[in-house]
């Protein structure tokens, strides 16, 4: 059987990390495209536009699907440091005092 | 005279944008990483949840990785039109100052080297040769410096031509919005457009601008259908921002929302023992929204339109010989009865509906009344009209007797 290691401030750094991608990912399509002027009169502003701006659904899916995660990985990660700190305490009470 | 035209652009900028790019394109591969990591086939998952995890994570990963990509290319894509715009910009901002000297002055000399052979003086005529060496020298300075800068616009276009190549392939992965979602918003951006700019005009109070108000209607209701099939079909937007415009409560459908909205329980909320228990359990806003706003396309997938439940009959005949005073106290007569059905048959059901479930909301249920209240259907003009139609379909039914030879269809004391 596989075991794994848990780290519980890992997984909290995980959760609170996702929701941020979620945020940035969507700050950034919107910065770019204020800022595809610089790239000159050609095309290429128009196709960095649509390149970084043509997915809004996805981006949104995405968004969803990080913030549910994060939730998971946060609620994981508190519950796997109470459950510990509460079986450390049964196992040695006198540690727990 | 020929003016060189300069190119736009800042190499800086896109430099920066190209970092970002390429940093939030690291930062993204590397959480898709993460994800990838805990769904792995390295990490065994024995609990339904842990499988659920697994299987989310792979999905959320996979977008990851894809959005990753096209950060990163685009990042890659941009470096080399940076340096291109770069060295275009330096050339063409050199020869189009150049050519602003060079071209008058060969205009210049040119014309007074014509003068100069025109000249009755001798001493002057003499001059022209050299004032022809020196036109042809800043025209051929002018020349250079067109060519320079035709060459570095060619070297950009050809430039930007690669990168926008380079770009467009990377909207080939398949992440892009299809075309319906494409149209739907961009039909609610249109018509969030135009509600805008009517509403404005039509705050002027003349006759003309007025009537910019129900275009305003229209575009607000045309929005908030929009917004709301997006979401319905998609799951993008927010309900609560969605909303239920003024406008849109015109059309008579948000009311028809709001009621529903107003209506919608849930089991849990209704059996909790508890006020502060069924507060926690009780559909918000947004779900009770959510659920009315699908419930309504529904029906209007199914029907096209809402009916009404039991439609209000004319308490009385107004004969077509009536006077214009009888007439008038016919009308208000039948408003008055009219408002009366609707609170008795429509009003009274949904608020028995409402309070004999502590589960829904009597506040939206009160919304609801309001909007179709303001939406009509208790006027005297719709009072009027279904007088109309009541009457014509008397008299269609009676021609029709009459054509399949009824007994009664001649009876002089039938009431049409």
């Amino acid at each position: 059987m596989t075991s794994i290691e848990v780290d519980p401030e890992i997984l909290a750094v995980l959760g609170r990390s996702l929701t941020e991608v979620a945020a940035d990912l969507q700050w950034q399509a919107t910065s770019a495209a204020e800022q595809a002027w610089g790239l000159g009169p050609g095309d290429s502003a128009v196709a960095l536009a649509a390149v970084l701006g043509d997915f809004e659904h996805q981006r949104q899916v995405l968004g969803r699907e990080l913030d549910d995660l994060a939730g998971c990985v946060t609620d994981a990660g508190r519950l796997y440091a109470e459950v510990e700190l509460e079986v450390g305490g049964w196992l040695d009470p006198a540690a727990e005092q | 005279m020929r003016v060189l035209r300069p190119l736009n652009g800042d190499p800086a900028t896109v430099r920066a944008l190209a970092d970002r790019l390429q940093g939030q394109s690291e930062l993204l591969l590397s959480r898709a990483e993460i994800l990838r990591g805990l769904a792995g086939p390295e990490v065994s998952w024995d609990s339904p949840a842990g499988e659920s995890f697994a299987r989310r994570s792979h999905a959320a990963a996979s977008l990851l990785v894809s959005a990753g990509r096209r950060h990163g290319v685009s990042a890659a894509a941009l470096r080399p039109l940076a340096a291109a715009l770069e060295h275009a910009q330096q050339v063409v901002g050199a020869a189009v100052a150049e050519h602003t000297i060079a071209h008058p002055w060969a205009v210049a000399l040119g014309t007074a080297r014509v003068e100069a052979e025109r000249s009755a003086d001798p001493a002057q005529r003499a001059t022209a040769g050299a004032l022809h060496c020196r036109e042809v020298a800043e025209l051929e300075r002018a020349q250079d410096a067109e060519r320079r800068h035709a060459e570095a616009w060619r070297q950009f276009d050809e430039a930007d031509r690669r990168c926008a190549a380079v770009l467009r392939q990377l909207v080939e992965d398949g992440l892009a919005d299809s075309r319906v979602y494409d149209a739907l918003t961009g039909l609610s951006r249109a018509a969030g457009g135009v509600e805008g700019m009517a509403g404005s005009i039509a705050l002027v109070p003349t006759p003309a601008t007025k009537a910019v108000g129900v275009v305003a209607g229209t575009a607000g209701a045309t929005r908030a259908l929009t917004d709301t099939a997006v979401k319905v079909a998609y799951g993008d937007g927010d309900w609560t921002s969605i909303g239920l415009s003024a406008t849109a409560m015109a059309t008579g459908r948000a009311s028809a929302v709001l009621k529903r909205g107003a209506l919608a329980t849930n089991p849990a909320a209704r059996a909790a023992a508890s006020r502060t228990e069924r507060r926690l359990l009780r559909h918000t806003t947004s779900e009770r929204l959510r659920l009315a706003a699908v419930a309504e396309l529904r029906q209007v997938g199914r029907t096209g339109a809402k009916r009404p439940l039991r439609p209000f009959r004319p308490t009385r005949t107004l004969s077509t010989a009536s006077s214009p005073t009888a007439a008038a106290h016919w009308l208000a007569e039948q408003v008055a009865g009219r408002a009366q059905h609707a609170v008795r048959v429509r009003w009274l059901d949904d608020l028995a509906l409402a309070t004999r479930d502590p589960a829904r909301s009597r506040t939206m249920l009160l919304g609801g009344w309001s909007a179709e209240a303001a939406s009509g259907g208790m006027g005297g003009a719709e009072a009027l009209r279904d007088h109309l139609q009541g009457e014509e379909e008397d008299e269609a039914k009676r021609l029709r007797e009459e054509r399949s030879g009824l007994p009664g269809a001649s009876d002089p004391r039938r009431p049409r």
